[in-house]
């Protein structure tokens, strides 16, 4: 049973945090005593948008800005390749003179490499110009360590910022869209490392696309066992899951772990969340937009959570149950996919803490409600789960904890103060929906922008 | 007693060789098709299949001279047709209990084409037998939408159509059909309770039988010993395996039953073609977005 209920929870960050633009906590860390949180604003379409690292002080209950992306100079190609991709700035339409470099910060790891004294914290960013990863050593400063994309700017977003065997990875990742993250969608789906970073040198760790065209992008990095772990994006044959013990030089020998979406094919389109639990791997799986990907007519479809072992074999913890190449697989905690909720399209994050390993979802039944709820008032919202072994899930938080808004969890942080949670909060999306689709004037959510809330008891 | 398990899928996707090895386990009894879903009583049944239609009636009146009188012979048909007139208010659950009174404590496997034609003639079971089982079989459409045509071609034996509109029709036909089986059968599978329903390709299954079908027994929680396997492999031992008297000749695919027997070669052969190489039955036209987007959800590429 889980040590903490939805009255253990309290707001220590609301309404982003002063940029109510700043939709998705997007990622956290602890690091030297406090917690840090990454930023996302997903529109990037005026200058105020910037990806921010906010510094959490427990014991004062208080938040520091340590970093705001910098502004530079819209350029025309900038300003068309946002304008293709989403439609911002038609010709005609007044165009800003400057936008902030980075727009989100979508992974931290705290890693300490060969020029590194310390430990220090590395975050991976999403920027028009190409992508960064950005190191600090205090917390305070932070500065690029490799070239924007690592030389391809079209490569816009890093995620999945990892450090094993003395080395820190990081995967390209999904870009950003007016509906959200794509999963699915990277310029290469790669991996790159370094034992260096501070010095800016990195190279491929595994081929791209593990030798799979199919392979769109690597959206999860995890360590368990011994091994590194990487989740791809298929939206033809559905998630891959590779590993290795990255020995030697690098590219990296990797072996293949789970193939077409661990066999639910397609349904099973990415790996979201991984993490370590017990001893095994724990993979969250997700779909793009809302439980439905647009782009690759795939869904609608809920999330599954599947465990791996050190000898490879896999279990079914929830999902859809079948017979596949590798034995029937039936969930062991007799749930289905999405934790028997359809709505439950992503597993967005994963902690472990006190004992317990928590998971977070992307619940978008309110968008649901907002264009054919025929103007009932919202339901639905982001979901906390816990369990104690891995098979047993118990609900701790449902319905964004009273926030109809906050359709995410898009990060968990364990800390010695507590578990921090952070959410994607969609008022003016869902507002814009519910007026058009519903005629609902009012959605009834005070703010825009993410929350954070510390579990403690 | 555990409620039946049904075998559902678009027609031509290897339901009769599957359904014959699976009802060929100890403790299953495999029936013919008793397309009883879409009626409300044996009366009904009766009426709706007069004429042409009435080769819908041959499973069950085959199955009912097997039970009561322990062969298949005309004499024993027409009894069977004569205890389904004296008893035309029954409903298909009467007639269910009657059979499972008469087979014993065997799991009853039904696999009629009829029931996946409309939802609600799989609603119409799920009302009949809440906790029932569904294994729902997936084949290629482009395989399956092969084998329609050759089946509707030979059917038509040579007749031609009257019009190009008349032909695109029938082409467009197999590819309809699997799509509208499929959707009815995935929109029920939301209805049902985790467990009770199971996907599975038959391609993937009768590349190694034994082994898939031993996760099917394990599934049902039914024995999955050596010997059950290797009953499974022997569809052909079933009383229903074989041509039937004149008046009820069929009650499953005559193909299968022509020559009920496993040829592991031909198993062997099942190819999973590129969904890029279009129907072939349409000079390698595409299939249509719909098909195409189920295909790859079932694990074809």
């Amino acid at each position: 049973m889980s040590n903490l209920n939805a009255q253990n929870f309290s707001f220590v960050g609301r309404a982003g945090l002063g940029e109510p633009n700043a939709t998705m906590a997007h990622c956290m860390s602890y690091f030297e005593g406090n917690l840090y949180l990454g930023t996302t604003t997903p529109e990037f379409n005026i200058a105020g948008d910037s990806a921010r690292i906010l510094m959490h002080d427990p014991q004062g209950n208080k938040w520091l800005k340590v970093f705001e992306s910098p502004k530079l100079d819209a350029t025309p190609e900038v300003l068309e390749q946002i304008n293709d991709r989403e439609g911002l700035f038609p010709a005609g339409a007044p165009r800003p003179e400057h936008l902030p470099r980075e727009t989100g910060i979508h992974s931290m790891a705290v890693f300490a490499g060969k020029s590194d004294a310390k430990p220090c914290l590395y975050a991976a960013t999403l920027s028009e110009w190409g992508a960064l990863v950005l190191r600090s050593e205090d917390g305070r400063g932070f500065k690029p360590v490799c070239e924007p994309g690592m030389g391809n700017d079209e490569i816009l977003a890093f995620g999945a910022l990892t450090a094993f065997n003395k080395k820190l990875f990081i995967a390209t990742a999904s870009v950003v869209t007016e509906e959200g993250n794509d999963l699915n969608e990277a310029a290469e789906a790669a991996i790159y490392v370094s034992d260096d970073p501070a010095k800016g040198t990195w190279k491929l760790a595994c081929d791209l696309g593990f030798g799979d065209a199919q392979n769109q992008s690597v959206f999860s990095l995890a360590t368990a066992h011994g091994y590194l772990y990487a989740g791809t994006s298929n939206p033809d044959r559905g998630l891959q899951l590779w590993r290795t013990e990255a020995k030697g030089k690098a590219p990296y020998k990797w072996e293949r772990v789970l193939v077409d979406g661990a066999h639910r094919f397609n349904l099973s389109v990415t790996t979201a969340a991984m993490h370590e639990f017990n001893g095994s791997l724990y993979i969250g799986t997700g779909i793009a937009g809302l439980g439905f990907d647009r782009e690759n007519d795939i869904g609608p479809s809920a999330a599954e959570l599947l465990r791996v072992n050190k000898d490879g074999s896999w279990d079914l913890i929830f999902g859809a149950p079948r017979i596949t190449p590798d034995g029937l697989k039936f969930p062991y905690s007799a749930m289905g996919p999405g934790l028997d909720d359809p709505y439950n399209s992503i597993i967005w994050s994963m902690a472990e803490h006190d004992g317990n390993l928590y998971i977070g979802t992307m619940q978008w039944e309110p968008f649901d409600w907002a264009m054919h709820g025929k103007g009932e008032p919202l339901q639905g919202g982001y979901q906390l789960w816990a369990s104690s072994d891995g098979e047993q899930w118990e609900k701790v938080i449902d319905a964004g904890n009273g926030s109809i808004a906050s359709t995410g969890l898009r990060a968990l942080q364990s800390t010695p103060q507590g578990l921090y949670i952070g959410t994607s909060v969609q008022t003016k999306l869902l507002k814009a929906q519910a007026n058009k689709h519903s005629g609902l004037a009012d959605i009834n959510h005070p703010s825009a922008g993410f929350d954070v809330l510390l579990g403690a008891n | 007693m555990q409620e039946p398990l049904f075998i559902v899928a678009p027609g031509r996707s290897f339901t009769s060789v599957i359904g014959g090895m699976i009802g060929q386990h100890p403790e299953i009894y495999g029936l013919p098709e008793m397309n009883l879903s879409h009626i409300e009583t044996l009366g009904h049944m009766i009426n709706m299949h007069k004429g042409p239609l009435e080769f819908a009636m041959a499973g069950l009146l085959r199955l009912l001279a097997e039970i009561h009188d322990g062969e298949q012979t005309e004499a024993a048909v027409l009894q069977a047709r004569k205890w389904i007139m004296k008893r035309s208010h029954w409903t298909p659950r009467q007639t269910f209990n009657h059979i499972q009174d008469k087979v014993g404590d065997r799991l009853l496997l039904d696999k009629s084409p009829l029931n996946t034609i409309r939802i609600d003639h799989l609603q119409n079971i799920a009302r009949m037998f809440p906790h029932a089982s569904y294994l729902h079989l997936t084949r290629h459409p482009s395989t399956a939408g092969k084998s329609a045509m050759e089946l509707r071609n030979t059917l038509r034996d040579g007749r031609q159509d009257d019009s190009d509109a008349e032909r695109e029709k029938r082409e467009q036909a197999p590819e309809k059909s699997w799509l509208r089986a499929q959707n009815n059968i995935l929109e029920f599978s939301r209805e049902l309770a985790v467990g009770q329903y199971m996907r599975v390709k038959a391609e993937m299954l009768l590349s190694d039988p034994k082994f898939y079908l031993s996760q099917i027994c394990e599934w049902l929680g039914i024995s999955n010993d050596d010997a059950s396997l290797e009953a499974m492999m022997h569809p052909e031992t079933s009383p229903f395996a074989c041509i039937g008297p004149p008046s009820a000749k069929f009650g499953n695919d005559p193909n299968f039953l022509k020559n009920p027997k496993l040829d592991f070669d031909r198993l062997a052969r099942i190819k999973e073609p590129p969904l890029s190489d279009g129907a072939s039955w349409r000079d390698g036209a595409a299939l249509s977005e719909p098909v195409l987007k189920l295909a790859r959800q079932f694990g074809y590429g």
